[in-house]
């Protein structure tokens, strides 16, 4: 077990090493932030102290060896537009975007899993049928499509919400319910297939036959089993939390860290750029291996293959 | 009074029926065989009477449980009754078993369900009867989960959980079809030893004549959803009347009958949506008549214990179809 979690994370930082690689060569090689961040008739004196005061005159490599010695020491450097600390500036919006992404993840699992046991249970008959529709829809309308639908309709129209913003707690139900209807329709349809192959074994029918009522059989024998497969999609939904936030955040002019994400890009602010990318990777490789982790606990026949 | 009775007993699918009026019964501590090719609705005539079939199952007659009708309890009184007084076990011990818990756990299901047994007590109570249905070192299994255990062993496991509720009657559905041979001897003497015992009656279904015989006092043959013929073990194995038990007995094989020593019975079973009139073995029957066109009622032949369903059951014809059987075979 211990040499199961000692690989595991070593293989965690080594995602992340690439990660951060990767980042930054594409942000230092595509263009300079001094021209971008000093405009492009910056006198070249200017854009020279620029450089030397960021460190941007050493070789690429030399940054590197020193921006990851920065890092590892918990450093994740300075934002080069305002001389901020990069990762101050992200915590704070992170806190922004988990306002609206913790209740909407709450609010899709409940509902996506329900509706999806739900829909196995009646499995064939009009109830079903109905879910799966809603499903089904779901998942084919786009987030920013349904999003700017709500906002045409309950804040241009009706006047009942803000259209964005995070002045008011009126203000985050729309970007609430557009994510979460996304995770709803994508865990109902998937817990429905793991629900029926699941209520298709051998094993259920025991359960019957040992003299359970069909609602004991469900609880005991077969949510623990279709959990299996469930439990790994939250988990990818949970990794990808901080990414997602880009879209719905554009949309609804949510302040979090999407829409740092898209101003920091745009204007090179590096260290902010790859704070955020740090921080993404980091909680994709986490959340993947609290996954794995919960796969042995829920499933002894993966204790040995781990 | 039999301890489980069913008569006119009906199954019907979408698709057509599965189940064509079955009258049989099983006498309290009795060792009763059903046997029959797949799809002649041996399983699924227990499994309805159960209640453990799916929705689109409909059914008809009655099933009668000492003075408790089946067919007419609600559901949930239906399911308290099964794993207590009606156990059952079924075909492939790797997958009947709940993946996810320990062995232990799921016999220990049964003893709270059933006898309220919980706790110390229970676990106390599993490992004997883990020991009594001859898991070695049944203490220490106790916590395993199935994948850790052979498929012999499962199915010891299984039957520790269906002895769990201490039956009046085991259906066992094809308990060792899924078994390699030793362990199949293995697991039909345990079945054999346990209803001895414990003086339960048990009903073994299988498609296998020998498997029936060994361990039976009387069979009873299924055919496209009907009892074709049924009687003691000996009798029908010796003095088979239906023209189908005559075929099964000659298409079982037998260790050093040398080759060609088997004798198919051509053709299929008829598909349930295309059922022939009157006798279902008829296109199949060497001895086919005209008067096979009306259906033929299950009536005594040579015995009242014996029973078949054929217009060529009476003593006499019988014995002339079987030497024209030879003649056909030789």
């Amino acid at each position: 077990m211990t040499g199961f979690l000692l690989r595991r994370v070593l293989r965690a930082l080594l995602t992340i090493f690439i990660v951060v690689l990767a980042a930054f060569l594409a942000l230092r090689t595509t263009s300079d932030p001094a021209i971008v961040i000093l405009g492009p008739d910056a006198p070249p004196a200017a854009v020279a102290a620029f450089h030397e005061a960021w460190g941007l005159d050493r070789p690429l490599w030399v940054q590197f060896g020193s921006y990851m010695s920065d890092l590892l020491q918990g450093q994740f450097g300075k934002s080069m537009l305002d001389g901020q600390d990069a990762l101050s500036k992200v915590t704070a919006r992170v806190a922004v975007t988990l306002q609206i992404m913790m209740p909407a993840l709450l609010l899709g699992v409940v509902t996506g899993v329900g509706a999806g046991i739900v829909a196995a249970l009646h499995r064939g008959r009009p109830l079903d049928r109905i879910v799966m529709l809603g499903a089904v829809s779901g998942f084919a309308v786009p987030g920013f499509v349904f999003g700017l639908v709500m906002v045409l309709i309950f804040a241009v129209n009706l006047q009942w919400l803000p259209s964005g913003g995070n002045d008011s707690w009126q203000a985050m139900i729309m970007p609430i319910l557009t994510l979460a209807t996304g995770w709803a329709a994508i865990l109902a349809r998937f817990t429905r297939s793991a629900m029926i192959e699941v209520l298709d074994q051998p094993y259920i029918r025991t359960g019957s036959a040992k003299g359970l009522i069909w609602r004991e059989v469900v609880m005991r024998h077969a949510l623990p089993n279709a959990a299996i497969p469930v439990i790994t999609m939250i988990g990818f939904m949970v990794g990808g939390l901080l990414a997602g936030a880009v879209v719905i955040e554009s949309v609804f002019s949510w302040p979090g860290i999407g829409q740092l994400i898209v101003s920091s890009v745009s204007s090179r602010d590096v260290a902010v750029v790859q704070c955020v990318l740090v921080l993404v990777a980091t909680t994709m490789v986490v959340s993947n291996m609290i996954v794995d982790l919960l796969y042995g606990w829920l499933d002894p026949r993966m204790r040995e293959a781990g | 009074m039999p301890l489980l009775s069913f008569s006119d007993f009906r199954v019907d699918f979408p698709r057509g029926p599965a189940v064509r009026g079955i009258d049989l019964s099983v006498a309290h501590g009795e060792a009763l065989g059903i046997v029959g090719e797949s799809g002649s609705g041996k399983s699924v005539t227990w499994l309805a009477a159960l209640g453990l079939l799916g929705g689109t199952a409909r059914i008809g007659g009655r099933v009668m449980f000492e003075e408790h009708s089946l067919t007419e309890m609600p559901p949930n009184r239906l399911a308290r009754l099964r794993g207590g007084r009606i156990a059952m076990i079924f075909q492939d011990p790797m997958s009947t078993l709940n993946p996810v818990k320990r062995i232990g756990r799921q016999v220990a299901e049964v003893l709270a369900l059933h006898r309220g047994i919980k706790g110390q007590a229970a676990r106390a109570e599993t490992v004997r009867l883990l020991d009594q249905v001859g898991i070695p070192n049944p203490a220490r299994r106790i916590d395993l989960f199935p994948h850790e255990l052979s498929g012999g062993q499962n199915q010891r496991v299984a039957i520790a959980m269906a002895l769990a509720g201490q039956p009046d009657l085991l259906v066992a559905d094809e308990p060792t079809t899924a078994l390699d041979v030793t362990i199949q001897a293995q697991v039909l003497t345990l079945l054999d030893t346990l209803r001895r015992d414990l003086g339960m009656a048990l009903v073994l279904i299988s498609h296998d004549l020998s498997v029936v015989g060994e361990l039976c006092d009387r069979i009873a043959v299924c055919y496209a959803g009907k009892i074709v013929e049924s009687a003691p073990v000996a009798r029908i194995l010796r003095q088979p009347a239906h023209p189908y038990t005559r075929g099964l007995i000659a298409a079982a094989p037998r260790l050093g009958a040398g080759a060609g020593a088997l004798v198919p019975i051509h053709g299929q079973v008829p598909d349930p949506w295309n059922m022939p009139e009157g006798c279902a073995f008829a296109p199949r029957c060497l001895h086919a008549r005209t008067d096979c066109a009306r259906q033929p009622a299950l009536a005594p032949t040579g015995g009242a214990d014996h029973l078949s369903a054929c217009v060529l059951s009476d003593a006499r014809s019988a014995t002339a179809a079987h030497r024209e059987t030879r003649h056909v075979s030789a």
